[in-house]
């Protein structure tokens, strides 16, 4: 999904959001912009992984990987390990190689003899970036240009480029959505609105992360897992939506927005299937809605869609 | 003997709508604002940009040319294409001293550039109801298929192709005019340069693709642009 704040902010009456609640984060990153503009932000993700991921780059202040762990922990392995000891021996070829499975093995263990937490989010963030660049290259059969090493050294760069100190504090929580709190207060609830049909509601690099934290020798548990902490926060066309479940996340927001993307349907039939039935779930709250549509890209039908419910919009 | 003709009837009838709504695709694109207009006015940006050759008009070439290759149907060519000419028009807004600014730049000014592709989405939404792809090409032709790009981070597939074609030959172009800071790269560097980055900066399909392409046609970095 394609998750745009600053449409977000465009969309709203100016002056009126100071604080921003996600019950349930689709990614880190795109979140930074609300921390660079100076929001107040309550992030929550379910996941072990995506929460780690929330505090490496977003609830951080600005601290950065160490050049002293740097060194210790930034190694070349020089003689393979035996891979009956490696616990993700079953990845061999689907997807890592022999080589990056080494590397995932040492990198794990390694994280736990790093003692800061956050050094060790930092660390193991990168990890997960590694991992994303390797299953992106291998679907794409193209040739992986970088060594570990160069990669790691190469993400703690980027790293320098993203964590920055925000103006206003970010809270990133990792709890069930059954025990969030109800009574959150900030101006504006956002919730990205995932929509599961061919695909998975999480990606292969989300999964295989939340293995590879968890020391699951086979991805299926992940899986599982990650459906179940994120059930009923999703849209299936199969299904009936769990609008209701949202609702009582919205704490006491003044104005609550909803966005997702969706492909190879027309707009037309997001408006009667999600949004219509959003606005009437949502009303006791909020009674005026707005919905918005852009175009991402016609030739696939892939449209964006955003509604903003308030008092005044 | 029927049935035969009524299946024919239905067929020769969905070929005849296919080619109805074809033409009429085909109708609106051509009914486009003048393209000799844009790309003048994209030399004009270019200039702002401190680049000395047509840059933006080389990257709608390169875009066209490689659209066509991963299967863009015609209307998203013309989208494309006119999302090249325009795809710095948000900088129009910036001052040129940051824009033309060799030395690093500050945090705060790096925010600034950043709205760029906002203010360009922006502007063409307004401009182009029409097209209404072309200002999110605009927008997300600076993100990175990492999710490290700006303004949203969007990562992978999340970035649509022809924003993700953008960025490669957005880069090509660059990198093979010269800079004040550098010169030009050789189109060997570029592929190298490009292999580097190929599934950190770039699509490693859309990479691949432009390097196939240029294996074949070794003599020039690309051919004259299909009219």
């Amino acid at each position: 999904m394609r998750f745009q704040p600053s449409w977000v902010m465009e969309s709203l009456p100016s002056g009126k959001i100071d604080s921003v609640f996600i019950p349930i984060a689709s990614r880190a990153q795109p979140l930074l912009w609300f921390k660079r503009h100076g929001f107040k932000i309550f992030v929550n993700d379910p996941t072990e992984g995506g929460a780690l991921l929330l505090r490496a780059f977003l609830q951080n202040q600005g601290e950065l990987f160490s050049e002293e762990n740097e060194k210790k922990f930034n190694r070349t392995i020089k003689k393979p390990f035996d891979i009956a000891m490696n616990p993700f021996k079953s990845w061999e070829n689907r997807p890592f190689s022999r080589e990056q499975l080494d590397y995932l093995f040492y990198w794990r263990e390694a994280g736990f003899e790093i003692h800061q937490p956050m050094q060790r989010d930092l660390f193991w963030a990168a990890v997960y970036m590694i991992m994303n660049y390797w299953i992106s290259v291998i679907k794409c059969d193209a040739p992986v240009k970088f060594t570990p090493y160069e990669l790691m050294k190469h993400l703690f760069t980027k790293q320098k480029e993203a964590i920055f100190e925000g103006k206003e504090s970010v809270f990133a929580l990792n709890m069930p959505m059954d025990e969030l709190g109800e009574e959150v207060e900030a101006s504006l609830c956002l919730i990205p609105l995932t929509i599961c049909d061919k695909r998975a509601i999480e990606d292969e690099s989300e999964i295989y992360f939340h293995a590879w934290l968890k020391g699951y020798p086979e991805i299926s548990s992940a899986k599982r897992e990650i459906e179940f902490v994120k059930k009923n926060w999703f849209f299936s066309w199969d299904s009936a939506p769990h609008f209701e479940n949202m609702l009582k996340k919205v704490g006491k927001s003044k104005y609550c927005g909803i966005t997702w993307s969706g492909d190879d349907l027309p707009p037309r039939i997001h408006e009667e299937n999600i949004a219509k039935p959003l606005i009437e779930t949502f009303s006791p709250n909020f009674p005026k809605a707005k919905f918005m549509i852009k175009t991402a890209f016609r030739q696939k039908d892939d449209y964006d869609f955003l509604l903003i419910m308030g008092d005044n919009v | 003997m029927l049935l035969f003709f009524n299946i024919l009837l239905i067929c020769a009838l969905t070929i005849l709508v296919y080619k109805y709504i074809s033409l009429r695709e085909l109708f609106i694109a051509r009914n486009l604002p003048d393209c000799a207009c844009l790309e003048a006015v994209s030399k004009l940006i270019d200039t702002t940009e401190g680049y000395k050759s047509p840059h933006a008009a080389e990257m709608a070439k390169h875009a066209q040319i490689l659209g066509n290759s991963l299967g863009l149907d015609e209307r998203t060519l013309v989208s494309l294409r006119i999302a090249a000419f325009m795809h710095d028009c948000g900088q129009f807004n910036l001052s040129r001293e940051i824009i033309r600014k060799y030395e690093p730049l500050t945090p705060e000014e790096w925010d600034l550039i950043k709205t760029h592709p906002i203010i360009g989405d922006m502007l063409l939404r307004q401009s182009l109801p029409l097209y209404e792809d072309i200002p999110g090409f605009v927008r997300w032709h600076h993100e990175k298929w990492d999710g490290s790009g700006y303004p949203d981070r969007l990562r992978g597939e999340e970035i649509p192709l022809p924003a993700r074609i953008l960025a490669v030959v957005d880069a090509v172009s660059a990198m093979s005019q010269d800079r004040p800071y550098r010169a030009a790269f050789s189109t060997e560097q570029i592929e190298v340069e490009l292999e580097r980055l190929s599934g950190l900066h770039f699509d490693p399909i859309v990479v691949k693709s432009w390097i196939c392409y240029r294996r074949s046609n070794p003599t020039q970095l690309f051919p004259p642009a299909i009219s």
